[in-house]
């Protein structure tokens, strides 16, 4: 159960001058359970890539498969597969239109088919897990909601169709910090509750440092750094430098305790972690 | 997929024709468009064509570019050819059922269709070659001397500017939401038409949404900067006729007399 990415290249406009190469020669494969955090500069193929992992987009050369099921070919399997990938977009709440919340949410899954009293029940699930009370919010409008409320909503449409692979093209972009916390509140909640696999694209390091098992860091249309955030931020700063990414605050703070002799665990992304290790070194002195 | 319309699309270059003052090649163009209907022989379109395939070397754009401009339009152009060729009385050479076709026809449907590619061609080599903020500028000089019957010229230019600058944005954002829906599993491609159009409200919807916000944005952001209309306003690119435009005029002028010979040696031979 995983999705592969074989040799995946892409180019925009071709032939024209315009010609651009966006992703070249990615293989990747995101496996079943994991949490994936892509990040890069701007322009180094995160969004294109992403487009690929539910065929928006049709790679110029290479496979993608979901599953094992090629997705690009065309018949029920191809298009199932897709289906298991749900893809929030950058600034979903651009993509709202219907009148009530519900109904947008139930969007999704009337499309493909649902009946209307299992679309009940996942329009419900979905709310339930965005935190938007039902009884509040399923009735008003989705334009007259603030930017917090509008992304969830766009966010619960997507998750009602159930996906198995969840991705998210930076899903706290303009948001306040409240309303980016309570975000990635309730998509780790998720990813901890069901066990769905999440991809998650963010240029701000920390957040992703924070939830992802898994680290992609993308520069130049290709692949530079592929591994756990522990490992990356321990041996690879110089690779991070070179694709315009920092490492969190946190761990540059550990870095410059280190480089004044103070021995710190510099691998540490978590807050409460970090202050352990501080008072042990302190201590240790 | 919408990135590949070709509509309007500026080719940058430094080429003869790029260096033209737009106002030139406005006005040329609406001069070359209306000495095509000048030609009426083989003869008076094979000179058309010599010219354009000049100006085309010229401005050197790739041939590739000049074919897809021609692209969206080819239905009209095939509807042209077989109106004329069916519905010209003349002398029957074909006949399919209740239709004939007339040596007559088909000289019309294939003239007929090659001046629609010319004025296709000649008016998207303008777009090749001039950037919008060029063409807009052009315009807006040209339409000046109706200021004065109240044509706001300076407000139709920033018009036209700000649409054309906001084609690019609106094409992408489409893309942007058709691809959300689409995962959503949304369908814009099958169904009759009626069920197609229904189709399409999840698109329109947060599409007009976005643009109304758009405007309303760009509004404020050009109040702020105490944006008021056209007068007293300067420019930082002073458009300027060159010697090049002269030569360019000329070189038309020459076309159309050329032409123009042509039209009156041909009626008097038949005379």
């Amino acid at each position: 159960m995983s999705i592969i990415l074989k040799n995946i290249s892409y180019v925009y406009m071709a032939k024209t001058p315009y010609e651009q190469t966006a992703i070249k020669n990615i293989n990747i494969e995101i496996k079943h359970g994991e949490f994936v955090g892509i990040i890069g500069h701007t322009g180094s193929g995160k969004s294109t890539l992403l487009q690929h992992l539910n065929g928006l987009l049709k790679p110029t050369t290479g496979m993608v498969s979901v599953d094992g099921q090629d997705i690009n070919l065309k018949g029920e399997a191809a298009q199932n597969a897709k289906r298991s990938v749900g893809m929030v977009f950058q600034y979903p709440e651009h993509q709202l239109f219907e009148e009530t919340v519900y109904d947008d949410i139930a969007f999704g899954p009337r499309n493909i088919g649902i009946e209307e009293i299992e679309v009940d029940a996942r329009v419900k699930k979905a709310m339930n897990f965005v935190g938007l009370e039902f009884d509040e919010f399923a009735t008003r409008t989705p334009f007259q909601l603030s930017g917090g409320q509008m992304r969830r909503v766009a966010i619960a449409g997507v998750i009602a169709l159930e996906p198995a692979y969840l991705i998210l093209d930076e899903p706290s972009a303009g948001l306040d910090p409240r309303g980016r916390d309570e975000i990635f509140g309730q998509i780790i909640k998720m990813y901890k509750n069901t066990g769905i696999t999440v991809v998650l694209v963010s240029h701000n390091m920390e957040d992703v440092a924070r939830m992802a098992n898994r680290l992609i860091v993308m520069n130049g249309g290709e692949i530079s750094l592929d591994g756990s955030p522990m490992e990356i931020f321990r041996d690879s700063q110089d690779q991070l430098q070179a694709a315009g990414v920092d490492v969190p605050p946190l761990t540059a703070l550990m870095n410059k305790f280190n480089q004044w002799g103070l021995e710190v665990d510099h691998t540490v992304v978590a807050m409460d972690a970090a202050v352990d290790s501080i008072v042990t070194a302190v201590r240790r002195r | 997929m919408l990135a590949d319309i070709m509509l309007g699309q500026y080719f940058p270059g430094t080429s003869f024709i790029h260096q033209l003052d737009p106002r030139t090649k406005i006005i040329s163009t609406i001069l070359f468009i209306s000495s095509i209907f000048l030609a009426e022989n083989y003869q008076a379109y094979a000179i058309v064509a010599i010219f354009i395939a000049f100006i085309i070397a010229l401005a050197r754009i790739p041939l590739i570019m000049i074919l897809r401009s021609l692209k969206p339009l080819w239905i009209i152009i095939a509807l042209t050819v077989l109106i004329h060729i069916f519905t010209t009385p003349g002398t029957v050479i074909y006949v399919l059922g209740p239709l004939t076709v007339t040596q007559e026809g088909l000289r019309l449907g294939l003239l007929m269709s090659l001046r629609l590619v010319f004025l296709i061609v000649i008016s998207s080599l303008l777009t090749f070659t001039t950037s919008p903020v060029a063409l807009t500028d052009g315009i807006e000089r040209l339409l000046k001397p109706f200021k004065k019957i109240g044509l706001p010229a300076h407000e139709l230019a920033m018009m036209m500017t700000i649409a054309l600058r906001f084609i690019p944005t609106l094409l992408e954002e489409t893309d942007r939401i058709m691809k959300a829906q689409m995962a959503r599993g949304a369908d814009f491609t099958s169904g009759n038409i009626i069920r197609r159009a229904q189709n399409m409200i999840p698109l329109l919807v947060p599409l007009f949404v976005s643009a109304f916000r758009r405007a309303d944005e760009l509004a404020t952001a050009m109040e702020a900067r105490c944006y008021r209309g056209g007068d007293h306003r300067t420019r930082m690119k002073q458009l300027k006729i060159t010697g090049r435009d002269w030569v360019a005029y000329g070189i038309l002028l020459l076309l159309i007399g050329v032409l123009i010979v042509v039209r009156i040696s041909e009626k008097s031979n038949v005379i």
